[in-house]
């Protein structure tokens, strides 16, 4: 392997000593476990424990929205004015006389359910069948390229509707839908870093030493595209938030009784410049909170994963 | 988006454009002089697929306001007061035409001497027969109604045109009319019309001429110097397409436009309810339009009287309506099912009496055999007394319409639940095919002739049609009524005309075939630098007297 | 390098065919062409005629073999919508988007590049967690939210702020007079750009900056220093090559998206291009128009994949394609 490099964290030595360690059979034993390591630095890294914990809070807030809100769900008051915050209604009260903020909660499920499983579930298929395609070249690669090829170019707006009339606007179907269309994106992106990566000695080496094929991608090569993954995991909860907003401006989105905080933005998109204009701006700061936490879970997640990242 | 049909009725997408009941602007009161030249720029909230007008690719309320209107003559433009609509011989006219009645009525126009066509031809009965024909016999051709009751028509006089009815036709003011207008004869005749027409046209008969329309972007006109009356005052005008409703007002407080004609979306009466400074304003709510809660009177559980009154009784109507509108001083439920443009040809107060009474709801229902469950819901015979509203997708002012009634609803003891569908498929498979118990969407007339028969005769059940075609969707089937609801769309004196349309309107509203809510208020925006006449007309849109408006610098 | 283009190009054919066999049969079996007639009061009849005029009972097949063999000789078809010629609706409408893309993927890749590369160098420093959040601000902002905001504040908020008679930027449209590279085009362009610009520069300037750092780590990047170069030449000639790959190909991907994820700003902006276009084609059952609409964006995400993937060979000569 490489000489250890001139740094000062240690961390750095211990990871090398991992890989290494894995390598040879006859090195020592590395003091700490890949978790404990994993561990320690994803702690140290500030934004991460704050994205954490914001990203907690509003998990609570939201799937515990039966218990926390303060008014029963969807329940109206005919009566009632729309009013901005007050003590009584932190985020207002909307068109049908609603609590504002159990309408956010409530929408909450909606988005973050549809957000998060999008990004599991691309990112994971994306990643496996982008490095397979990377690494194993060949037919396998075109094969690859080819089907995502074909998916990008058939218009993806056009997959999206057609899949949505067909089978109804719910958030599951959404969520289905959307992550089809994403994993594509993963994949490429993971292909062009793992075709990159393939060239490099230590994936030679790990070859001259016998590892298996699918020991090297699953741990040498997806490992070091952790940048990449990562990065696309985290964009694409934002992303598919705010996909399912676009839908909704389409009028494809989900249909009520749910609602999403995309469908609250598209409802109340013409209230900007009135007195209304509140009614955007508590969704529209629910899904910046969740974007920024999950977005700085992921730089955390990128650090303490990554062998080679400067910290 | 909503289709408009040229005649008679057509049910509506969304809300589109009304009248004006009282419009005016620097006109009122204050006579200003208009001042020659200058541009002005309408924001267009639609944009018309074609301008082939009779062609089935028109339809479109906006095209026809903007592009029509200003530039197609017609034999009688419709006039509004702000209370009634009136058929008015137009200006290609010399006077009301004569009209020989019988069993053949034979309608002689006398066509002004001075009306031309834009390169100076005249404009003669040829015209009249030209459009008849391509009507008529053409194909794809948008709505034939009322041009399949013409037998024929005689151009033997230039001057006159003959045209002979093959039956009694009450709504014949709106032939050679409509949406549709006359067509150069002698410009067309031979060629193919379609591809002449659709993308826009250079010659006029109006004060008006197409200069150009750069599709999705604009449509321009400018002054037709051989319109033979009042010379517009403006230089141009141009409609902009603004495609985002929510941008309208971001365009108008620039001065991107300074003319806007929004639909009466919650958003849009928020706006004006902010103020809308150096604009003024104008809400109609006598408009074309009635938006209501259709009950399809032969499914489960509207096949039972009973049960539709109750609904009926269940519904703070005057709430509702001001909950929507109550931001542009809109409060009261519509009481007719037939629009206010023609309330003088029917009852406009029958449903008054359906008020929020929830004694008379449980007198009737339990009358009816039904029992409160334990969860407070009407129950008869294992079955509760649950039913879907199924409207337009996208529309909020509708969802929050159904979500009112749902909850006032489920306080009277009925479980609802809210389906919205694409337009195309509402009104295309769903309310043909009777896959429905209640609709919530809009019927819109574009000319003041009440469509009764059209909607609530037995004989246009799509259930008892070829095809399913007929426009009943409500199922709606009162033998005795029948001969009235016929009698509005055929009796030729108005007076009988009238008496039988309230007849039918009371019958209807006996038996709750289904419940008007609101009219659909029309919103004209104007601003202040905006002089002249201007003011909404429910048939012909509010740009038909354009050509009076000025712009001061 | 020739070679392979030409094979790329050649595997395309088969790709176009059935991407766009699958959309003809799609778009014809979940929208009806005659759905907007619906609400006519002839309805039944005119539908009826409008089916009988366009075969559209014909099986599928038949239909796309009727569509394809016009095609190929370079007739794209009428639209069901307007009645007119296919061509001379996407033709204006390609334009209009162009526009769009170039100024926005212009400005997109100057910024996010400069800002993913600053963050990186300057790594857990105050600017790096300014665009950092900034950048966040703009991923998590629905687009429609952005552009309606935007055009508020910049719109009539800044007119009236600078007590002007004009607008400083329009919001309908590219042009208020009759064309031209002006200053009024300029005005136009402002908003719509800033939107997509926003869209874009937050999703790749993090793939910058992400592999920005890794590369900063690397071997290659520890010798570059060894050696003595100045950082500058070692972060800007060095680090940047490769740190470009997978942005490249996130390029790639976006220009083959951006074409539907513009209709957003077109619609908002009311620019009639390729979004809006397609949206309403989509809606109406225009199969024609859909078509067109999908051979023209495929040639685009066809010819930037293949772009993308000869600039990996040229930005990192380890990779090597086969």
């Amino acid at each position: 392997m490489s000489e250890a490099p001139p740094r000062p964290e240690p961390g750095v030595v211990d990871a090398v000593d991992a890989v290494v360690g894995d390598l040879l059979p006859t090195a020592e034993a590395v003091p700490r476990t890949q978790w404990q390591l994993f561990r320690r630095r994803f702690v140290r890294h500030r934004a991460a424990m704050a994205g954490t914990a914001v990203l907690l809070l509003l998990l609570v807030a939201c799937f515990g929205a039966d218990w926390i809100a303060p008014a029963e769900k969807g329940k109206q008051d005919l009566l009632a004015e729309p009013a901005g915050p007050s003590w009584d209604h932190p985020f207002g009260v909307d068109q049908l006389g609603r609590d504002y903020l159990t309408e956010v909660l409530y929408a909450g499920q909606v988005s973050l359910r549809i957000g998060l499983a999008v990004a599991v579930i691309s990112t994971v298929v994306g990643s496996i069948l982008g490095a397979l395609a990377g690494y194993a070249g060949g037919w396998v690669d075109s094969a690859l390229m080819r089907l995502t090829d074909l998916f990008l170019v058939i218009p993806q707006i056009a997959l999206l509707a057609i899949a949505l009339k067909r089978f109804g606007s719910s958030p599951l179907v959404i969520t289905l839908v959307l992550a089809a269309l994403f994993w594509m994106g993963v994949a490429r992106v993971v292909r062009s870093q793992v075709l990159v990566i393939k060239q490099r000695e230590f994936v030679e080496a790990a070859r001259a030493a016998g590892a298996s094929d699918l020991r090297i991608v699953a741990r040498h090569i997806l490992p070091n595209c952790i940048g990449p993954i990562t990065v696309n995991a985290t964009l694409a909860v934002a992303l598919a938030i705010v996909a399912e907003s676009t839908l909704s401006f389409l009028g494809f989105g989900v249909q009520r009784p749910d609602t999403s905080w995309g469908n609250m933005l598209t409802d109340a998109r013409g209230f900007v410049g009135t007195d209304l204009s509140f009614l955007i701006y508590s969704p529209g700061l629910m899904l910046l909170l969740v974007t920024l936490a999950i977005n700085f879970i992921g730089d955390g997640l990128r650090d303490a994963l990554d062998p080679q990242s400067t910290r | 988006m909503a289709m408009i049909a040229t005649l008679g009725l057509v049910a509506a997408g969304c809300g589109d454009s009304e009248e004006t009941d009282e419009g005016s602007s620097g006109g009122d009161g204050t006579e200003q002089t208009v001042p020659t030249g200058g541009e002005l720029v309408v924001a267009a909230e639609q944009e018309p697929d074609c301008t082939d007008w009779i062609a089935s690719c028109s339809g479109s309320s906006w095209g026809f306001w903007m592009m029509n209107v200003t530039t197609l003559p017609r034999a009688f433009d419709v006039s509004w007061d702000g209370e009634t609509a009136e058929y008015v011989p137009s200006a290609a006219l010399a006077g009301e035409p004569e009209v020989t009645e019988g069993d053949q009525p034979v309608i002689t126009y006398s066509i002004d001497p001075e009306a031309v066509w834009s390169d100076g031809t005249p404009i003669t009965s040829t015209d009249f027969k030209y459009t008849f024909d391509q009507i008529a016999n053409g194909e794809d051709i948008y709505d034939k109604t009322g041009y399949d009751k013409i037998a024929s028509v005689d151009d033997a006089d230039p001057a006159k045109a003959v045209v002979t009815l093959s039956e009694p036709y009450a709504g014949w003011k709106q032939l050679f009319g409509g949406g549709y207008g006359i067509l150069p004869a002698h410009l067309l005749e031979g060629k193919d019309r379609a591809a002449e027409m659709a993308e826009g046209y250079s010659f006029s008969a109006g004060p008006w001429k197409i200069e150009k329309w750069e599709r999705g972007v604009e449509a321009v006109l400018v002054p037709n110097e051989t319109w033979w009356g009042e010379a517009p005052k403006l230089e141009k005008v141009t409609f902009k397409f603004v495609t985002d409703t929510a941008q309208q007002f971001t365009v108008l407080k620039q001065g991107e436009a300074l003319v806007g004609y929004p639909q009466p979306q919650l958003d849009v009466i928020e706006q004006l309810e902010g103020g809308l400074d150096g604009f003024e304003s104008a809400v109609n709510d006598k408009t074309g339009n009635i938006e209501a809660l259709w009950l399809n009177n032969a499914k489960a559980p509207f096949d039972s009287l009973a049960v539709r009154q109750a609904v009926a009784y269940s519904l703070d109507r005057d709430a509702i309506v001001k909950r929507l509108f109550g931001g542009i001083g809109v409060e009261q439920a519509a009481q007719s099912l037939e629009p206010a443009l023609v309330a003088d040809l029917n009852d406009n107060e029958a449903f008054a009496g359906y008020t929020l009474d929830l004694d008379k709801v449980t007198e009737l229902m339990e009358g009816d055999g039904w029992t409160k469950g334990s969860d407070g819901i009407w129950e008869k015979g294992g079955q509760k007394a649950a039913f879907s509203i199924q409207s337009t997708q996208g529309n909020a002012r509708r969802e929050l319409t159904q979500q009112i009634m749902q909850e006032q609803l489920k306080a009277a003891g009925f479980e609802v639940s809210i389906e919205n569908k694409p337009a195309g498929d509402l009104f295309g498979q769903i309310l043909p095919a009777g896959d429905y118990q209640a609709g919530l969407y809009a019927q819109v007339l574009t000319a003041p002739e009440p469509g009764m028969c059209t909607l609530f005769c037995d004989k246009n059940n799509p259930d008892k049609n070829a095809e399913q075609s007929g426009q009943n969707w409500q199922r709606v089937f009162l033998p005795d009524a029948e001969a009235d609801l016929a009698a509005v769309e055929t009796a030729l004196d108005p007076a009988e005309r009238a008496a039988a349309g309230k007849r039918a309107m009371q019958a209807l509203a006996e038996n709750v075939v289904s419940l008007p809510l609101d009219p659909l208020p029309n919103i004209l925006l104007w601003s202040d630098k905006v002089v002249g006449p201007v003011q909404d007309n429910p048939v012909m849109g509010p740009f038909f007297n354009i050509h009076e408006w000025g712009v001061q610098a | 390098m020739f070679a392979y283009s030409v094979r790329r190009l050649l595997v395309s054919i088969p790709l176009l065919i059935v991407a766009t066999f699958l959309v003809f049969w799609s778009v014809r079996t979940t929208f009806d062409p005659t759905a907007k007639l619906a609400t006519s009061r002839d309805s039944a009849r005119v539908r009826a005629e409008m089916r009988e005029r366009l075969g559209l009972d014909d099986p599928i097949v038949v239909q796309y073999g009727r569509w394809l063999g016009d095609a190929v000789t370079g007739d794209l078809g009428t639209s069901t919508r307007t009645r007119q010629e296919v061509s001379s609706m996407v033709w204006p409408a390609l334009g209009n988007t162009v526009q769009l893309i170039v100024w926005g993927f212009g400005v997109s890749l100057v910024v996010a590049v400069g800002i993913g590369v600053f963050s990186a160098v300057r790594q857990y420093s105050i600017p790096d967690y300014v665009f950092t959040a900034l950048s966040y601000v703009g991923l998590a902002m629905p687009p429609f939210w952005f552009a309606l905001v935007a055009s508020q504040l910049l719109g009539p908020g800044l007119k009236d702020a600078l007590g002007l008679d004009d607008p400083v930027f329009y919001v309908v449209g590219l042009h208020s007079d009759d064309g031209g590279l002006d200053l009024d085009y300029l005005q136009h362009l402002f908003l719509p750009v800033l939107t997509l610009t926003v869209q874009i520069v937050a999703s790749w300037s993090r793939y910058q900056r992400s592999t920005m750092l890794e590369v900063l780590s690397t071997d290659y990047i520890r010798t570059a220093r060894a050696k003595g170069l100045r950082e500058r030449v070692v972060v800007g000639r060095h680090a940047l090559r490769n740190a470009l790959v997978p942005v490249v190909s996130v390029v790639a991907i976006d220009a083959g998206l951006l074409f539907g994820g513009l209709i957003i700003t077109e619609t908002i902006f009311s620019i009639p291009g390729m979004g809006r276009l397609f949206v309403e084609a989509l809606t109406a059952g225009d199969a024609e128009t859909v078509l067109a609409w999908t051979l023209v964006s495929a040639v685009f995400v066809i010819v930037f994949n293949l772009l993308a993937d000869l600039a990996y060979g040229l930005l990192d000569p380890r990779v090597r394609l086969s």
